[in-house]
């Protein structure tokens, strides 16, 4: 398999740099895999998991939704926030999970607060899931 | 003459606060390096969004409800990022001067009907604003003590969200723009409604592209990103700026202390040299009285 070029990118710098045979990606009407001369392509990102392929090599990314582009065997991933397996913090996903559940268990207060927390909920939920892969 | 223990006494004061503005200064400019790495880490992210954007401008259409102009701009709301902590010279009055003749010069009449609406993000501006009767709807206290994107984010997001709901026509960000250590932009924003022209589009390559959903969804979707790491920019500019401008003033004060400390000095040995000279004309002049 021929490799390309990944990048993955946050507001607090680039999580991701360098060359692979496979991405795959959660994207908004579904999951999708990207290899060599992937077709030109702008989609959304759903909160996942992105899994980085290096000929036998894989590594894991959790990512909060976003956004990538894939053009000439350049695929660039636009995240508010994305973290490799190694570097979850476990502890404080559960915990996160924990207030977000609460909050929702709470009475109902008004939709956005509610949308808040259910997002909060699967961002943590997909945390642990990458942490426990 | 001043008596030569005032005196010393002073030189001692003197130099514990110049002890004290050497250490800020040294801290500053440690801090000052790591936001502006964290101002250098941020930008690939934040270029690449606003291309994506330039390529999607062309979707945009008066639905996108980021886009919506008003036809007069009635409520405003204006976010001021300032600093949480003082001595950094005139790094804050500066930009509320800054900001209060932009204030007069673009929003008096809003300002005279109570319909601007400021956001201060900084201990500095909420205390400089509150005092003054502007209309502050909500303040950051402490935002700088752990700089996040997820609080710069959160900021974004509920002033993006009253924009939607039509509570403000229009939002604003002002805020120092780093320049360099020494020097600071004062600069006024509009973020919404987004203006999309100016992203033009670089047409190097008119690829086709498959979109999912579609185009306007992705713009849509985007466009909150894009905003938030608006601000986000802009607090680590600031946060910069400031490291920068309280390094130039301890610099100057340090500079100001060994001055003081040297004009002291000057005073202090000729204080003692005119005690001595007392001294020995007194001594001189009993051994005459003697040998008489």
């Amino acid at each position: 398999m021929k490799p390309f070029e990944v990048q993955i990118l946050t507001p607090n710098g680039s999580v991701f740099n360098g060359t692979v045979t496979g991405i795959k990606l959660p994207g908004t009407e579904g999951n999708f895999e990207v290899l060599y001369n992937h077709a030109s392509l702008m989609s959304g990102l759903e909160v996942g998991v992105i899994t980085i392929k290096n000929d036998s090599k894989v590594d894991y990314i959790a990512v909060s939704g976003g956004f990538v582009e894939v053009n000439s065997n350049k695929v660039t991933v636009l995240a508010e926030s994305a973290e490799p397996k190694e570097e979850i913090d476990l502890q404080r996903a559960l915990e996160s999970k924990k207030r977000a559940e609460e909050r929702l268990a709470a009475e109902k207060k008004n939709a956005v607060d509610q949308i808040r927390a259910e997002l909060a909920l699967s961002r943590a939920m997909n945390r642990i899931k990458v942490a426990q892969q | 003459m001043a008596n030569l223990r005032d005196i010393r006494d002073r030189i001692a004061s003197v130099k514990n606060t110049q002890q004290i503005t050497k250490a800020m200064k040294m801290v500053a400019a440690a801090r000052l390096k790591k936001a502006q790495d964290r101002v250098v880490a941020t930008r690939p992210y934040a270029a690449s969004i606003a291309k994506v954007i330039g390529k999607l401008a062309s979707e945009a259409s008066s639905e996108n409800p980021y886009l919506r102009t008003a036809e007069q701009q009635d409520k405003i709301l204006l976010i001021i990022v300032s600093s949480d902590r003082g001595l950094c010279g005139g790094f804050n009055t500066n930009l509320f001067r800054f900001i209060e003749d932009q204030i007069k010069t673009n929003f008096s009449q809003q300002q005279e009907n109570g319909t601007l609406e400021l956001v201060c993000i900084g201990r500095k501006s909420f205390d400089h604003f509150r005092k003054r009767g502007y209309n502050v709807k909500r303040s950051h206290v402490g935002f700088f003590d752990k700089l996040q994107f997820d609080s710069a984010a959160a900021v974004m997001r509920t002033a993006t969200q009253e924009f939607l709901n039509s509570e403000h026509d229009a939002v604003y960000l002002a805020f120092n723009e780093f320049k360099s250590v020494i020097t600071q932009n004062r600069v006024m924003t509009q973020l919404l409604p987004l203006d999309v022209s100016y992203q033009d589009d670089t047409g190097d390559d008119n690829t086709n592209y498959i979109y999912e959903p579609s185009a306007k969804a992705i713009l849509e979707s985007i466009i909150p990103l894009h905003l938030n790491t608006q601000i986000w920019k802009a607090t680590l500019e600031s946060n910069a700026s400031e490291h920068g401008a309280r390094m130039a003033a301890m610099d100057n004060a340090t500079e100001n202390a060994s001055e003081i400390m040297r004009q002291l000095k000057l005073k202090y040995n000729q204080a003692r040299q005119a005690a001595i000279t007392t001294e020995i004309s007194e001594i001189v002049s009993g051994a005459e009285a003697l040998s008489n």
